[in-house]
């Protein structure tokens, strides 16, 4: 009888032991996915400038020589979903502190794009400076993996508002490792 | 540098494996003439009954042996002369004799054990390499028994073994006292060894639990606490020896047949299908249709033909899974052979073999579903193979010196089938070794040397090879019947051509005081290190947006001292048996006449400091790296008990631990005094078991708590605690067992790493018997 009573007090104890059911669908915020970093501005804001924003591209524009295959190259890019843009960047910011968020992939091309004003559209869009891992080598931009769930940090570029003048082509394209 | 690479045949490996060991195999010349025998049956004193696997060893030597399944048992090959000899099983107390062999003749020698309330073993194989009483080791030992593991419906090994105090699983790797929490599939810090082989893979130094045959298991030793001093790499946190049962002396064929289904979630919102059980039951429009369920068949046969033992399974699991990914279909066979060629002198071969391909869930979709995956993801799935054949040569050359042949080949192949991954790998791991046990006088005299190679051709790791030579020694001192004393050592040197080579000196010092039977007082201090794996300095992979790259620079172990003072108590009944006093004469036996308790009561606190140990790094990508310096420390308490003659099995363990980084490390993002990432500070495990009569209920709860830091991903994912209930309730009927059982009972849902739900409830029915 001693044991039945035994038996029934522990399981009765043991049932009793409830908890809830751990996680419950409530999504929590999800964590931010992308990459962000620090911009430094060199030289004077040309007065022809209409905006300046940090471009993200999936894709490395090879073997283009002129402005209208560029034009070309970033259109079809924004139309298939490989590039996307920051906000624009206040006017004469010397320093900027920027975020985008992506999805997991790699891109290659991380750029401070310049766009002219409307009088000057002609010049075309140019590239100000990209993102370079190693800074003793500015030989091509590298590219930039997004995992899932994290911003990834310190995509730090620097912006030469001299290389507005400077000619396509751009540089020669690195094989990815 | 071009590397030279020079890759081993296992194919080779093991001819030349088998010709070594037909040389050192072969028969002797008969020297029973100048040499005696000791043989006879080993009972249960209280009903008579054969005891089937108990321990005979003639203490002071290296000689022993087992009783069949009639009870009987040998030792041959004795030199003349007095000796002690003691018979000891499991759940049974200890007996000793004195006897006086005689040449030429048979000394016959019975005996009869007493059953105790304490079901722990007497002997072990695992601490110090050799057979071992279990209250002489310096360091932390709990053993689960075969009870234990029939006695649960599982498909793996690891589901039972997360039931014993400071163990933790995820995603199939160790965490033993917080050693690993969660290593990404690539680095044990806990050697797993199948009947003293290793059972790590070459590449990744994962556990392949779905190799191990659970019907099949003896027992499993699980050593705490840093085992390189006679282990080497990997042993840094402990070991765990799984042990295989030896072939039946007479033809017995087992079986086993589970089935089962998994419940829907507590959620509707996460019923992600229509396919569970239950849900369609209740809707009786519409009939049941490729529901989730999982399916188990196991069939095994073991005999003896003349002096050679044979035990041969075959195993099928298939599943559905709980969620989307999660399904699996696996074989899996093995054969154990063991051949007495001479007295004293076994040679075991063991093979086996598994085949498992399985859905793949890296992550879940999102906390709103659960247990679906990004659609782009859905089916992804993995072939993979593996196989090793393992053999142990042993002699016992006289009664104070034997010596033990090792070696064995285990490979794997694997291939993903994802959506956006095809990698593949197929790894060699060979290994050979030589140990020899000496006694003389006051010490026993362990020594040995091992070498280990290990050659991957793979997608994911390119082609690479590692060597690693040792050479050990320990000691173990009885100053009195008392104190004993360890000290011991192991030399390591690991190579990978072109790459790098390391050495590590692994020293370990033991001591073991019993001042009282019953009672024994240990401490513990040794080295521990583990290489890094193939995978952690190879790896290059792209899969599901994660990148992991190679670290070149991953060339030294990671190292870890470790210290530990521990008790070990045993608490019985003042009374056997029961008095027929009344409660007024003395209300205290009364009680212990009634509940006859008998208790093993085991604490321990521990402390092990890291050195580089390896974790993984997060920048633009993902890397194993160094970690300068951590620490993880803390408590463990078990109580094993029995209560009213064995109607109650209790068994109970905590564990407190203080796993903490002591150096800011930016890149591993780390701070000085951050808890480790993936551990749980408070463990709980508790199991409780009624017999009466035919009829067995089993209930296990495990509890962790929160993990505090996880890898710097999906930070502000929601965490809980984890608090597992299962129930099982068996009807024996002669030789066979019906079972039911209910796995997570109160549908709990947890997490162990970000993004991956772990099992809902489930419900299983397992038949199994022999004849």
């Amino acid at each position: 009888m001693i044991r039945i009573f035994i038996l029934l007090l522990l399981t009765a104890l043991l049932l009793s032991c409830y908890q809830g059911n751990g996680l419950s669908p409530t999504s929590p915020q999800d964590e931010e996915t992308g990459i962000s970093g620090h911009i430094t501005f060199i030289g004077e804001w040309p007065d022809s400038t209409r905006e300046v924003q940090v471009a993200v591209f999936k894709n490395y524009p090879q073997g283009i020589t002129n402005t209208d295959s560029l034009l070309v190259f970033v259109i079809s890019a924004f139309l298939g979903g490989e590039l996307f843009l920051s906000d624009t960047i206040p006017m004469f910011s010397t320093e900027y502190d920027y975020s985008i968020p992506l999805e997991p992939d790699t891109y290659a091309w991380v750029l401070v794009i310049w766009y002219p004003d409307i009088i000057n559209y002609r010049e075309g869009v140019k590239e100000l400076g990209a993102y370079y891992a190693d800074p003793e080598d500015m030989d091509v931009p590298s590219p930039v993996r997004v995992m899932p769930g994290v911003m990834a940090p310190d995509i730090d570029i620097t912006a030469d508002f001299s290389r507005i003048n400077r000619e396509l082509p751009f540089f020669r394209v690195r094989e990815e490792h | 540098m071009k590397r030279f690479i020079y890759k081993i045949n296992p194919v080779v490996f093991f001819l030349a494996l088998i010709v070594i060991t037909g040389a050192v195999a072969k028969p002797q010349a008969n020297q029973n003439s100048i040499h005696g025998k000791i043989s006879g049956t080993v009972l249960d004193n209280k009903t008579g009954r054969p005891l089937y696997g108990a321990n005979i060893v003639i203490n002071e030597t290296v000689l022993g042996t087992a009783s069949n399944q009639t009870g009987l048992y040998t030792i041959e090959n004795i030199q003349p002369g007095q000796y002690d000899v003691t018979a000891m099983m499991i759940g049974y107390e200890r007996m000793a004799e004195q006897i006086r062999v005689l040449p030429g003749q048979t000394t016959e020698l019975n005996f009869s054990l007493t059953p105790t309330v304490i079901e722990q073993p007497n002997l072990i194989v695992t601490a110090s390499k050799r057979k071992q009483l279990i209250e002489n080791t310096p360091v932390s030992v709990e053993v689960v028994g075969r009870r234990q593991i029939q006695n649960r419906s599982v498909t793996q090994l690891d589901e039972v073994l997360q039931n014993t105090a400071g163990f933790g699983v995820t995603d199939g790797q160790i965490d033993l006292r917080g050693s690993t929490g969660f290593s990404w599939a690539a680095g044990s810090r806990v050697l797993v060894m199948l009947d003293g082989h290793p059972m790590i893979t070459g590449d990744g130094g994962a556990i392949n639990w779905d190799i191990i045959p659970v019907e099949e298991v003896e027992r499993v030793e699980i050593v705490k606490g840093a085992g390189s001093a006679l282990y080497g790499s990997n042993a840094m946190a402990g070991m765990i020896n799984i042990i295989t049962r030896d072939p039946s002396a007479k033809p017995v064929t087992r079986y086993k047949m589970g089935w089962g289904f998994y419940d829907e979630p507590a959620y509707s919102g996460w019923r992600w299908t229509d396919r569970f059980l239950t849900h369609q039951l209740f809707d009786l429009k519409k009939l049941p249709e490729s529901p989730l369920t999982f399916e188990q068949f196991r069939l095994s046969h073991s005999r003896q033909i003349g002096k050679v033992g044979f035990l041969l399974t075959l195993g099928r699991n298939r599943s559905s899974g709980y969620q989307q990914n999660g399904n699996f279909s696996s074989w899996q066979a093995m054969l154990k052979t063991k051949i007495r060629f001479a007295p004293q002198k076994i040679l075991t071969i063991l093979g086996n073999w598994g085949l498992n391909n399985h859905g793949d869930t890296i992550m879940w979709q999102n906390q709103e579903s659960p247990m679906t995956v990004p659609p782009e993801g859905l089916g992804d799935w993995v072939y993979y193979e593996k196989g090793n054949i393992q053999v142990t040569f042993q002699h016992a050359v006289n009664k104070k010196l034997g010596y033990t042949l090792k070696a064995n080949i285990y490979r794997n192949n694997w291939q993903n089938h994802f959506h956006d991954n095809l990698d593949w790998a197929i790894t060699d791991r060979m290994a050979t070794e030589a140990q020899a046990d000496y006694l003389m006088g006051r010490h026993a005299l362990t020594f040995g040397s091992e070498v280990t190679y290990h050659y991957t051709e793979s997608a994911i790791y390119s082609n690479h090879q590692t060597w690693d030579f040792s050479v050990y020694a320990e000691d173990e001192l009885k100053l009195s019947p008392i104190w004993t004393f360890t000290f011991g050592t192991r030399y390591d040197y690991h190579n990978i051509p072109g790459i790098s080579s390391d050495r590590q000196l692994s020293p370990r010092l033991g001591m073991v005081y019993k001042p009282a039977a019953g009672t024994s007082l240990r401490l513990s201090a040794g080295r521990g290190f583990r290489a890094p794996s193939i995978a952690e300095v190879f790896a290059n992979i792209s899969v599901s947006g994660f990148h992991v790259v190679p670290n070149l620079e991953l060339k030294t172990a990671e190292r870890a001292n470790s210290f530990e003072i521990g008790i070990r108590q045993i608490l019985l009944s003042p009374s056997k048996s029961k008095s027929s006093l009344s409660f007024s004469d003395n209300p205290v036996k009364w009680f212990f006449d009634r509940i006859n308790p008998g208790f093993l009561f085991d604490a321990a606190v521990f402390w092990t400091e890291y050195y580089n140990m390896i974790e993984v790094s997060l920048e633009k990508e993902i890397k194993f790296d160094y970690l300068k310096r951590a620490r993880i420390r803390g408590i463990e308490c078990r109580v094993q008990g029995n209560l009213f003659q064995g109607f109650i099995n209790l068994n109970l363990g905590y564990t407190y631990l203080d796993p903490v980084n002591l150096e800011d490390n930016e890149k591993l993002h780390y701070y000085a005094g951050q808890t480790l990432n993936y551990r749980s500070r408070h463990r709980l495990v508790t199991s409780l078991e009624f017999h009466s009569g035919r009829l067995t209920f089993g209930w296990d709860y495990r509890y962790a708590s929160r993990i505090e830091e996880i890898f710097p991903i999906y930070l502000t994912d929601e965490r809980v605690p984890m608090h597992v209930m299962d129930a099982r309730l068996i009807l024996a009927l002669g030789s066979i067992q019906i079972g039911i059982e209910g796995k997570n009972i109160r549908n709990y849902h947890y997490t162990l790493r970000q993004r991956f739900l772990e099992p809902v409830r489930s419900y299983r029915l397992t038949l199994k018997g022999e004849f």
